[in-house]
């Protein structure tokens, strides 16, 4: 790709300090936006540009900013959700951390245009140095007047508070990261009724990802047909790609949407480490369903992954070469929803812990190949009968490593491979 | 309004009920455990799944919101399944421990299994170990986290109902667990009530644990009598096996909804103030003649009383009647003494002995027939015992009949002394022992409100039903049953054989009653007329 | 002695609460910043947050136990959080992770016996980039080899 956007300051030193920001044309954009546009051009733009939601969802941002109810007597709230917690993805990370007022600056467009006077980032509570960068920019940016009342000179004012979380991957989900905004417990919220209508403390609210915001102040900046061109028909723009796993170079790459996924692997990433075998590919997450060697040939956006069974997510790309153990695998994927699942839905709660049970015995060599369908039956009847999406994406890993992978799952067994060890000789056996 | 259709049958409801709202008010049975009218919506059980025509995927009936032209199915094979496989998941990590719980029976996970379950467990694990079996958290309840499947209801019901914010659900997925906040107890008045909420057998009554199995129990209608309110309840007693509990026969009291007065909910003192029905009761009609206590026959009595009384002065006896009796027995007493017998000092008001209140269901009244009382009797603001009590102590009175008061209580011991040295002849009629019953002169039996029929007024005026829940003990007599017997000797005669006809008598007799009748009163009471 | 600590706090705490549009909102931010001072979070604690927020202790105690940054009993001077997610399962963190728990001669969930480090083995913590990885107080450090563990304890002693 040629010119990085949203990663063209990630090397540039101190550019989470404002002066290093404004240098590099930080908050340019939002002046002029303003001073001379209307919020409904904002929002016409954002449309127009096929921008959607970066977070995992790919909703068109867009459209989720026209549900605010039109002539509302409420304070609306614009939140952005930087609780970044997808396993195999750390692109926000980078956004906080190495520029934030990329960011801030989004929020002060995307506010305006949604009409909003109160921004909250929340922040996942493990990222404490991001959350230091952020503040402190936040505090510069409040100190110059770009926050705070009648922003650059203008007339138009937006407060931006910075909130912690504090260790929980279900506020991630947007209802999930109100309630612990307003000091609870991360339970989902039943929807209907969605956020833009009653969402943070009962007021209209818009959730964005941090990565979507910092599209904006581009998209207004070039225009909205440039951002069209960057993506695919269906989605605009460049996308951080997470890739992590068994590549000779990880890390956080800016790519076109639509770009393939091999080519992410095998350029970008420089291939197999070790140059071993590619076993298997998960493309959006754990939550992904896990794509096999013979399958990668997709190419990376909402709609060509969704058409390959699986799903973009928080595009945090996982290579597994061909000694992975996918039982193991299957161990870690079900080990992190047990323990993150939120326990307010009884087919979750109790099938997220039953499903982690049976391959925990498994993967210490004491499984029966009558648990392969229990646990199959466990994903299906998990899926679709709770408040959020998060039964769906544990029944995913399940239902897709045993589906791809049943004979190395048989084999592993009626081998009774990992008989006779201790559980912890046996995590560190395998694999 | 919306039209739907309901497991074939069409049916029009209020737009923008939830699907569980229309599915009650056609009175399909739906099974639910975080469901519960009274509190918000909680959707996390997911048992309520029903399938709706047109829609991908089996939804909750709480919170889905019917629409024109819906079709619903609660018993299609699609929803079944979806009922079944939410089923499965709380029963996971249950304990398999029916047996030794105090639940069963009354258990709605036990009572699902076998409508909608009856499947072969799959589970084979290690089931999730909690840290409070049987406990007790308060005075009136034992929590047992093992048994809770986390629906929520008790930490909504004192969020919301009596903001006392007693419970909380602490860590999260399947290590989640019910419990009130460390080192504090569960002790508010109306604690009882997450018991009788908890679907299942993480939250018992302590009073109740192990007395009995709830398929030994009767149940009938009834009010409680234990304040103005006058909360509709059930009272629940043993009906097949007396030997078994030293004769007690009530076994405990459960809310009965009714929106106009308590909705779902009682009050601690008044669920277990039951124990007086089968305690110390009054079981022998005594008399006592020149000092010397025997035991004689309602029929002897009746003639003894009727002989005092056709001879009595009417300005120097008195008749103290209670709130605590029922609209038709206070219509006797006031046909009796005051129309019949031309009696001057009566009263029922009871002074000082107001309780606590609050704005929820207490009243500070601890009577059940206050309003009842006044209006029936009416005394023109002349309620008060205080001066007949005064004039009993200056000797003023001959006899004194006492309805169920214990002027000791009230008055106190010297007075009670007092009034025993002035007072020639001292009738007691009541259930329970206590100082002024032991100093009368005559003893009379009366039965409780668990043991008879008849209706109570609450403080809003609104006439409701006490039904006759165990027989009474023997040697003891209905008051409206007695005064109808005494009337007779006294020459007072009435059709009446049963307080309904009383109450017809009452209407007729008393403007506020009138239109009223016990057909009309019902289950849930009906507001009298008083204008 | 939380008492003092907590009475110092409340000049920040009048601050923070102001921050929101709610004052329930400032729960889980009042509970990092007493966290910070007393290691962690003490019935005392949730309190002086209850009186701040007018949140029911009870649901302070329910987010307390929900979220898993805050200390149920002391930690270690030096908490150390170890993720255990697939990216660093894929980077073979259990090596590193067992060198760790020799080293420091604690489990999961325990306490040095100096006091000096406590280990947690974390979920995911988003550094899949750089795995294995693990947080040492609040510094993310990442491509962890022993010998990198080693040199990061040595720093921290």
């Amino acid at each position: 790709m040629s010119e990085p956007i949203l990663s063209r300051n990630f090397n540039i030193p101190d550019a989470h300090k404002l002066s290093v920001a404004e240098s590099r044309g930080a908050y340019e954009t939002a002046k002029k936006v303003l001073a001379t546009s209307k919020p409904e051009d904002v929002i016409n733009a954002v449309i127009a540009s096929n921008l959607r939601g970066l977070g995992g969802a790919g909703f068109p941002t867009g459209k989720k900013w026209q549900f605010l109810p039109k002539d509302n007597p409420k304070p609306v709230y614009l939140v952005i959700n930087a609780d970044e917690g997808e396993p195999g993805t750390c692109k926000d990370r980078y956004i906080l951390e190495r520029d934030p007022h990329q960011m801030i600056e989004g929020i002060i467009i995307s506010a305006f245009a949604i009409k909003s006077h109160k921004a909250y980032v929340y922040i996942r509570g493990e990222y404490v140095e991001p959350y230091r960068n952020l503040q402190a920019a936040v505090d510069e940016a409040y100190k110059k007047g770009y926050l705070g009342k009648n922003l650059f000179g203008g007339t138009y004012s937006l407060d931006l508070v910075v909130h912690r979380g504090a260790g929980a991957y279900i506020c991630g989900e947007e209802t999930a990261l109100l309630e612990s905004l307003e000091g609870k417990r991360g339970l989902p919220r039943l929807k209907p009724p969605f956020p833009a209508i009653v969402g943070l403390f009962g007021c209209p609210t818009i959730i964005n990802n941090v990565e979507t915001v910092a599209c904006v102040p581009h998209i207004m900046k070039n225009g909205a047909e440039w951002f069209v061109k960057l993506g695919t028909p269906t989605c605009g723009g460049t996308h951080l790609f997470s890739l992590s796993g068994h590549v000779k170079k990880p890390g956080v790459y800016e790519l076109p949407m639509g770009i393939p996924l091999k080519e992410i692997i095998y350029n970008y990433g420089g291939g197999i480490k070790g140059d071993k075998q590619l076993k298997a590919v998960i493309p959006g997450g754990i939550s992904a369903k896990i794509l096999t060697a013979a399958e990668i040939d997709v190419k990376m956006d909402y709609d060509s992954l969704k058409a390959a069974g699986t799903m973009m997510g928080s595009a945090g790309i996982m290579v597994m070469d061909e000694n992975t153990c996918m039982v193991k695998m299957l161990y870690y994927a079900t080990k992190f929803f047990s323990h993150e699942s939120c326990g307010q839905c009884s087919p979750c709660r109790e099938g997220t812990g039953w499903a982690h049970k049976i391959v925990t015995r498994m993967y210490h060599g004491e499984g029966t190949l009558k648990d392969l369908d229990t646990l199959l039956t466990i994903a299906r009847n998990m899926e679709g009968r709770t408040i959020c999406v998060f039964a769906d994406a544990a029944a995913w890993p399940i239902q897709s490593y045993i589906g791809k992978f049943r004979a190395e799952f048989e084999a592993y067994i009626q081998n009774g491979k990992g008989k006779d060890l201790k559980p912890q000789e046996a995590v560190l056996q395998h694999g | 309004m919306a039209n739907i259709t309901i497991d074939g049958k069409q049916v029009t409801v209020k737009d923008g009920i939830t699907i569980i709202e229309a599915i009650d008010q056609v009175k399909t049975e739906l099974p639910r455990y975080c469901y519960h009218p009274g509190l918000s919506i909680a959707g996390n059980c997911r048992i309520c799944q029903v399938e709706v025509e047109k829609m991908p995927r089996t939804v909750i009936a709480c919170n889905t919101r019917v629409a024109e032209g819906m079709v619903i199915h609660t018993q299609s094979a699609k929803a079944k399944e979806s009922q079944q496989v939410v089923l499965e998941f709380l029963l996971a990590n249950h304990p398999l421990d029916c047996p030794v719980c105090d639940q069963a029976g009354e258990c709605k996970l036990q009572d699902y299994y076998m409508d909608y379950g009856l499947y072969d467990s799959k589970f084979n694990e290690q089931k999730v170990k909690k840290t409070k079996k049987a406990v007790s958290i308060g005075p009136t309840i034992m929590l047992d986290q093992e048994r809770c499947i986390l629906c929520s209801r008790c930490v909504r019901f004192g969020d919301e109902i009596t903001k006392t914010h007693d419970f909380g659900i602490f860590n999260r997925g399947d290590h989640a667990e019910l419990n009130i906040y460390p080192g504090q107890e569960l002790n508010n008045k109306y604690s009882g009530n997450v018991a009788d909420i908890c679907p299942v057998g993480a939250l018992t009554d302590k009073d109740f644990r192990f007395k009995m199995r709830v398929w030994y129990l009767g149940s009938q209608e009834s009010v409680c009598p234990g304040c103005s309110r006058g909360c509709n309840i059930k009272v629940e007693y043993e009906k097949s096996r007396p030997y078994h509990l030293k004769n007690e026969r009530v076994m405990r009291l459960k809310p009965r909804e009714n929106m106009d007065v308590n909705k779902w909910w009682m009050c601690d003192e008044g669920r277990y103030a039951y124990k007086s029905i089968d305690q110390n009761r009054i079981q022998k009609l005594i008399s006592k003649e020149n000092g010397v206590s025997s035991e004689i026959s309602w029929q002897k009595a009746l003639e003894k009383i009727a002989g005092l009384l056709k001879n009595a002065k009417p300005s120097s006896w008195a008749v103290l009647a209670s709130p605590q009796y029922t609209n038709e027995e206070l219509h006797l007493k006031k046909k009796l003494f005051k129309d019949q017998l031309k009696w001057t000092h009566i009263a029922f008001y009871a002074p000082g002995q107001e309780g606590s209140e609050d704005n929820f269901l207490i009243k500070k009244d601890k009577n059940p027939n206050s309003a009842g009382a006044a209006q029936i009797l009416n005394l023109n603001g002349a309620a008060d015992m205080t001066p007949v009590i005064e004039k009993a102590k200056r000797g003023e009175l001959e006899g004194l009949i006492i309805f169920g008061h214990d002027l000791e209580k009230i008055y106190g011991a010297e007075t009670l002394k007092l009034i025993r040295q002035k007072v020639k002849t001292i009738i007691y009629e009541g259930t329970n022992n206590n100082p002024t019953s032991a100093v009368a002169d005559m003893v009379l039996p009366g039965v409780s409100y668990a043991e008879k029929e008849g209706t109570f007024t609450n403080f809003e005026g609104r006439v409701q039903r006490i039904r006759k829940a165990v027989e009474p003990i023997p040697g003891t007599l209905p008051t409206w049953d007695f005064l109808l017997n005494l009337s007779g000797l006294l020459g007072l005669s009435y059709k009446a054989l049963r307080p309904e006809h009383i109450f017809e008598d009452l209407a007729k007799d008393n403007q506020a009653f009138q239109d009223l009748n016990y057909k009309k009163i019902g289950h849930q009471g009906m507001v009298w007329n008083k204008k | 002695m939380n008492r003092a600590i907590l009475n110092q706090l409340d000049v920040e705490a009048e601050k923070v609460v102001a921050k929101y549009d709610q004052k329930k909102a400032a729960t889980l931010t009042l509970l990092h910043m007493a966290q910070d001072k007393v290691g962690y979070v003490t019935p005392e604690i949730e309190a002086w947050v209850s009186k701040w927020t007018e949140v029911p202790v009870v649901h302070v105690h329910e987010v307390v136990t929900f979220y898993s940054m805050y200390h149920k009993k002391p930690a270690g001077k030096t908490h150390i959080r170890f993720c255990t997610g697939t990216s660093c399962a894929l980077g073979g963190y259990e090596k590193i992770l067992s060198h760790l728990k020799k080293k420091l001669n604690i489990q999961n969930g325990e306490v040095t016996k100096d006091g000096k480090f406590s280990l947690e083995e974390a979920e995911c913590l988003c550094a899949c980039e750089c795995a294995p990885m693990m947080q040492v107080g609040d510094k993310y450090h990442m491509d962890l080899t022993e010998k990198k563990v080693d040199q990061i304890l040595d720093a921290h002693k």
